[in-house]
């Protein structure tokens, strides 16, 4: 991406008002917040419809960043952050959402050879021991280890001071590893 | 990083997760423009329209030939194998294809200049236009001491090649002649050329596997001619060996990584070069594909490139060798085997803090980086030369040294002591048998 702030921000205003301009800009985007989704949920079709509430958002609001916002990535990841929350917020979809996983994760094992049956088998259990965690820990968890954003940026990312990021990841490593030890001592269960 | 930290970087390092689906992208993207707020549209002339410039542009020609080239590829490999292709779709996405961006990362033992043993870390960033036929390469190299920058722009239409070094404040230029622009056009080292290429050798199909949690399917090609076609670090002679894989998403059907390896006949050099971190048909800014020159950057060195020539040009090569190297030449005329041989005399010659080659001396020194590509291309053209570099010096007035043939009955002989002759097919089997 080749855009500098000041390009990217006019370029940000164009796409409020002109369709291609936002095509562009959505075209430019749609990868990383589909991947983000993904890692926040461990389910493609449940990405697809939070990338999709997503940029519903973004394009309603686009008007709204006011080019004082360094990264326009940060702005979208703030958005989808929301999406994936709401979307995990109804306990009863969140567990929906475990049993789920569990069950792709059998799946996609049938058909992917062999060599790739331990990464699943820990996928699995990322999955289940992420998903378990309150979706703020689950935010700083993906932001962290799959987005690979310092503190200072997921702190500008979720407009938090650093060190409420700082202790929220402390937190959310912690309960992490204890459930992935336990998880991986019984056999897969959390 | 405290302790739990390491554990789970360490844990989730190499964990799959699904790919972007076109499909879904394309769906959302027209449901986003049917339902784009009607209040909020404005006349919209000061929008920069890449699509319609893309579709009027002239390389389009370039992605056309990518199309049958890769189309062909996808028949062979994958449309019988996997049913859910659809052919057509193939087809339009790539005719889209005007623009990518991508990673070389690579790892090159015996680098010139370097101590034994040290592994020179480059890497490179690339972007590409086929709309603008241009492209830039961003590269920094690890050497004992620090990382080198330079920023090179080869610009196919202005037949123009610039390499701004920002650190010491110089750049260098290159003129390319129209036949060897035209070259550089159908063979510029992108990923799609490379598949091209290796498409023309005979490859092996490696099958599935994942890659970054994106199925992939690949083929390889370790055949040495192979580099004859390429630009960038497999190409042009490099090296003896080359083995590379490439592998092409499964859903995109567009190269997602490829693996090369190459090594010197006598061991003594060997690379390992990753391609990934590839985006395609993202806009780039008109303004990065202009090699801006600050005022107080200093012209260190000008080259013309051209073609039909290369014989007289490798001459050249070896005549530094003469000047600098006490008639001792390079044991091949692969690019790395004689950058290795001359690097050491040049230093010695041009030590740290003494006065810097001139303009002209340099211009000569840049012809090494294009040797093997020479020599491969006397080769494609069935000029049939021969180097025996390995058993010659300038020592030996009467040896030959290398040659090739200019018409169909008549060889150019370059002697020990780069005299020449020209002389019959019949001759030359005379003169070579007698240094066997």
């Amino acid at each position: 991406m080749a855009f500098s702030k000041d390009e990217n921000t006019d370029f940000i205003q164009r796409a409020c008002s002109d369709p291609d301009a936002f095509a562009q800009l959505y075209l430019l985007h749609y990868n990383d917040v589909f991947h983000y989704c993904v890692r926040r949920l461990f389910d493609r079709h449940s990405a697809e419809d939070v990338t999709s509430t997503v940029f519903f958002k973004v394009m309603h609001n686009l008007s709204s960043f006011d080019g004082k916002v360094n990264d326009f990535r940060n702005w979208l990841l703030r958005i989808a952050t929301n999406a994936v929350n709401d979307h995990l917020r109804n306990s009863k979809r969140r567990a929906d959402v475990i049993q789920k996983v569990v069950r792709n994760t059998r799946a996609e094992s049938d058909f992917v050879i062999t060599s790739n049956d331990k990464l699943l088998e820990k996928k699995a259990l990322l999955k289940q021991a992420i998903l378990s965690l309150k979706p703020k820990y689950q935010t700083v968890i993906t932001l962290r280890f799959f987005e690979n954003m310092k503190l200072t940026e997921i702190a500008a990312c979720l407009g938090k001071n650093p060190s409420t990021v700082r202790s929220w990841l402390s937190r959310a490593t912690e309960k992490l590893r204890k459930k992935l030890n336990t998880a991986a001592n019984s056999g897969g269960s959390i | 990083m405290n302790d739990n930290e390491k554990y789970i970087e360490e844990f989730v390092n190499d964990i799959p997760f699904d790919a972007p689906n076109e499909k879904h992208r394309d769906e959302l993207k027209n449901q986003l423009l049917n339902t784009f707020p009607k209040h909020r549209l404005q006349p919209t002339a000061h929008t920069v329209n890449v699509w319609r410039k893309i579709m009027k542009s002239k390389i389009s020609k370039l992605a056309a030939a990518a199309l049958i080239v890769l189309a062909a590829f996808l028949a062979l490999n994958f449309f019988d194998k996997t049913s859910g292709i659809v052919w057509a779709e193939v087809v339009k996405r790539l005719e889209d294809i005007k623009t990518g961006v991508y990673k070389i990362t690579t790892d090159i033992k015996g680098f010139p200049g370097t101590p034994e043993g040290y592994t020179t870390h480059i890497t490179q960033d690339v972007t590409l236009s086929y709309e603008q036929s241009v492209v830039r390469i961003d590269s920094a190299m690890q050497v004992p001491g620090g990382t080198r920058k330079t920023r090179t722009h080869i610009l196919f239409e202005e037949r123009r090649l610039v390499t701004i070094m920002p650190d010491p404040k110089k750049y260098i230029e290159v003129t390319i002649s129209d036949e060897q622009m035209k070259k550089m056009d159908e063979e510029k080292g992108d990923p799609v050329t490379l598949l091209k290429a290796m498409l023309e050798h005979d490859y092996t199909e490696l099958g599935r596997k994942k890659i970054n949690g994106v199925m992939s399917w690949g083929i390889e090609v370790s055949d040495p001619k192979l580099g004859a076609k390429m630009g960038s670090f497999i190409s042009g002679g490099m090296f003896d060996e080359t083995v590379v894989q490439l592998w092409v998403d499964e859903k995109n059907r567009l190269p997602i990584r490829i693996d090369a390896t190459g090594s010197s006949k006598d061991g003594q050099a060997s690379m390992e070069t990753v391609y990934d971190n590839f985006q395609w048909d993202i806009v780039i800014e008109p303004a990065l594909l202009k090699p801006e020159i600050p005022d107080d950057y200093e012209l260190i060195a000008q080259g013309k490139w051209e073609t039909g020539n290369e014989g007289e040009e490798i001459i050249e090569v070896l005549r530094l060798f003469v000047e600098y190297a006490d008639g001792k030449y390079p044991a091949s005329l692969k690019t790395m085997t004689v950058a290795k041989a001359i690097a050491p005399a040049l230093r010695k010659k041009f030590p740290r803090g003494s006065r810097e080659p001139s303009k002209e001396l340099l211009a000569r020194f840049m012809k090494v980086d294009r040797v093997g590509m020479m020599y491969t291309t006397l080769e494609k053209d069935g000029k049939d030369p021969a180097y025996y570099g390995d058993k010659v010096s300038a020592e030996s007035p009467e040896a030959v040294l290398f040659r090739w043939k200019t018409d169909d009955d008549t060889y150019r002989v370059v002697f020990g002591d780069l005299s020449t002759q020209d002389v019959s097919a019949e001759k030359l089997v005379e003169l070579e048998n007698l240094q066997r």
